[in-house]
């Protein structure tokens, strides 16, 4: 089965694979099919990524690496009861409220199956209890087997688990999408289609460019970090999603970026300054080039750059991510015109980077 | 042949919150009446199908079923395209951050349940439930082009769909009571006409999840039947959940044994059941079956009431389990029922 595809599809294909972190081989394996005829070489990478190279023309000997991360939130299979319910760890931190009721997707890349984070009937909570949210040990993933024996067959202690959740165009004109894991599948599929269009077009190419598709991310693990020690690049250009807080009642000062208004450009976050020069060279493409952009308003969050700013010499970040409401959860939710202008934008980076190379 | 899991599939795809039954009544009817007699609403009250067994003066046996479910009705509309909502029926708040919707305004639209990113929750807040009033729904409109769609008292309902778990478990929103309609409408449906001894009234009632009189009170006043069965979802047997208020799922349904309900009645479905093979689980529910029979039983001169319930995991959720077994051993039931002389004598 071809599975190339392009814009909306790309993304949606992309969002609805399965791959936590730790457990990226399915979404990897997705990214290698479709990037299949726009690298040079494929560079092997230890942590499980995907990482690809587009030679330049040799006018400098600079190297620049673009990175995304193919993981998402999840969780790991702790124990298998005798009635077949499923006990969990998070990978997605402690907020059991937007867990409890969503279907999941249990297994290895090989073996999946469907479950439900099953709670107790909230007639059954004592009336004390009703404000709060459900305890993490008191949530079972439920697959339908009435026995260990049966759930064994199909779930074995230490495997992966994410949301299941429809990708959803919505909005005003369809001018937002909804999915689970848009953090970072977005910034994927961004690398993948501007990997098409840069190869289509490489004679103009300076740089070496490699695509990083990495894992781990969402752990703080962060795999790119053994794949920018490899790469050593001189230059990083990290595309991910950030939380935002734009909805109705919040005050302006506290909207860390606005959907809508283009990709948010980080100017520091808890774990990474960022390059003021790339950062500055970005923001000015996208003035002059009529590009929208925001900066991102909030020390908040942290993302991979970290990582790669740290690795071997050191290497010159900047980011760019999607604003994303209810980040981490089964519906992240972005606007379409970010996503567009995010890749029109790298594109424009990147030539702006090979003219002044 | 009507296959059970389709059936309650397309059950479950009617919307029906609690309070916007009437909007189901061409869908519900253009799927279900092919298999009674006569299908009618009853004003205010529930969905009727009729099965005649085709003798004058025969007795009749009403089987309910609330067609209703939980759900939300749009109390503001805000800048941006933010609603805020109350409940219609019991709603889970443990549930509601990133959950989906639909808002059946002028159209359907699809909406997200604002949930709150953690740099903005102080510590520890994730283990308080927010209240609904401080809830909102993100629509993805402005506002202006929003208030073009929807109004202040629209329905909302919750986005979910069908889906299977092993064997013949399904997961997705409205199983209650889409599951227990299903089985009083497979019962009608393949009951043969010539083994009744009754004719059958299967209602769709509405608004069992507000009031739990709901309008099978106001139906049976037209129908006038000489008993009913009331089929709802119970508690599935569940870590936290005391045994004796739980059945197991996928070993049939149960019956309600409680002051509320005909305990003649119900022994007769007991054995009738039982003779016939079926095995019949037990709710103990002393004084309130927390279904539509204790309102039912009192309607008129008195309806000898007894509840054949299935049981149900994670209910008033956007993704109850189900067993299909479960729903075709309790049509198997009210089909025994409805095939007996001795029910009614």
């Amino acid at each position: 089965m071809n599975r190339k595809t392009e814009g909306i599809d790309l993304l949606r294909a992309l969002c609805l694979e399965f791959g936590p972190s730790g457990c990226e081989d399915r979404v990897a394996d997705l990214i290698k099919e479709n990037i299949e005829g726009s690298y040079d070489e494929l560079i092997e990478d230890r942590m499980g990524g995907v990482v690809a190279l587009i030679r330049g023309n040799g006018k400098t000997d600079k190297k620049l690496m673009l990175n995304a991360h193919m993981d998402e939130v999840g969780f790991m299979v702790r124990e298998i009861r005798d009635d077949g319910l499923i006990c969990f760890s998070s990978m997605m931190g402690p907020d059991t409220r937007i867990m409890a009721g969503r279907k999941v997707t249990v297994g290895v890349p090989e073996r999946l199956t469907r479950g439900v984070m099953a709670i107790k009937p909230v007639h059954t909570v004592d009336r004390g209890d009703r404000d709060k949210s459900a305890p993490i040990d008191e949530i079972y993933i439920d697959i339908g087997a009435s026995s260990k024996e049966e759930a064994e067959k199909y779930v074995k202690i230490g495997d992966y688990g994410t949301f299941e959740s429809d990708f959803v165009q919505f909005g005003e004109n369809g001018r937002m999408l909804k999915a689970k894991a848009l953090d970072d599948r977005l910034g994927c599929a961004l690398m993948i289609e501007t990997m098409r269009k840069i190869y289509a077009n490489k004679d103009n190419l300076t740089y070496d460019v490699y695509f990083a598709f990495t894992c781990r991310e969402e752990l703080g693990m962060g795999g790119v970090k053994c794949t920018a020690h490899k790469v050593r690049p001189d230059y990083a250009l990290v595309f991910e999603a950030t939380a935002v807080a734009d909805i109705h009642g919040v005050p302006e000062v506290s909207k860390v970026a606005v959907r809508g208004e283009g990709g948010a450009v980080s100017i520091m976050d808890r774990h990474t300054v960022y390059d003021k020069e790339l950062t500055q060279l970005i923001l000015d493409v996208s003035k002059e080039k009529d590009i929208p952009c925001q900066i991102k308003k909030y020390v908040s969050g942290g993302n991979d750059a970290s990582h790669i700013q740290r690795s071997a010499d050191g290497v010159k970040c900047a980011v760019i991510s999607a604003p994303c409401g209810y980040i981490h959860t089964a519906s992240d939710v972005v606007a379409l015109s970010d996503y567009e202008s995010m890749c029109e934008l790298t594109l424009a980076v990147l030539e702006r980077m090979n003219e002044n190379a | 042949m009507l296959k059970t899991k389709e059936l309650i599939e397309k059950l479950c795809d009617i919307m029906s919150v609690t309070g916007y039954e009437y909007k189901a009544a061409d869908e519900l009817s253009a799927l279900v009446s092919p298999y009674f007699d006569s299908f009618y609403e009853a004003v205010g009250g529930a969905y009727v199908g009729v099965k005649k067994c085709g003798r004058e003066n025969a007795p009749r046996l009403m089987i309910d079923a609330h067609f209703d479910e939980i759900g939300m009705i749009v109390t503001d509309i805000h800048e941006g395209g933010y609603l805020s909502f109350s409940h219609m029926g019991g709603l889970d708040r443990r549930i509601m951050a990133a959950s989906e919707v639909y808002i059946y305004g002028k159209e359907k639209i699809y909406g997200v349940i604002c949930a709150k990113p953690p740099h903005l929750q102080q510590k520890g807040e994730f283990k308080k439930l927010q209240k609904l009033d401080e809830m909102l729904i993100d629509t993805g409109y402005s506002k202006e082009e929003l208030e073009k769609i929807v109004s202040i008292g629209d329905g909302i309902g919750f986005y979910e769909k069908t889906a299977s778990l092993l064997g013949n478990r399904i997961c997705g929103r409205s199983m209650d009571n889409k599951c227990c309609a299903a089985a009083a409408i497979l019962a009608a449906a393949t009951v043969e006409r010539e083994k009744m001894e009754c004719d059958i009234y299967v209602t769709l009632s509405f608004r069992e999840e507000e009031s739990m009189a709901g309008g099978c009170v106001m139906a049976s006043y037209d129908i006038k039947p000489d008993a009913a069965i009331v089929t709802d979802v119970t508690f599935a047997r569940f870590p936290g959940v005391d045994d004796y208020e739980s059945v197991k799922m996928g070993e049939g349904p149960a019956v309600s044994l409680s002051a509320a309900t005909d305990r003649r009645l119900t022994n007769k479905i007991i054995s009738l059941a039982e003779g016939a093979g079926i095995k019949l689980q037990r709710t103990v529910d002393a004084t309130n079956t927390g279904t539509n029979a204790s309102a039912l039983c009192m309607c008129g001169d008195g309806i000898p009431t007894a509840v054949v319930s299935v049981p149900l995991s994670c209910m008033h959720t956007y993704n109850e389990i189900i067993d299909t077994s479960d729903i075709e051993a309790a049509a198997e039931v009210f089909k025994t029922v409805a095939c007996s002389k001795e029910i009614f004598a």
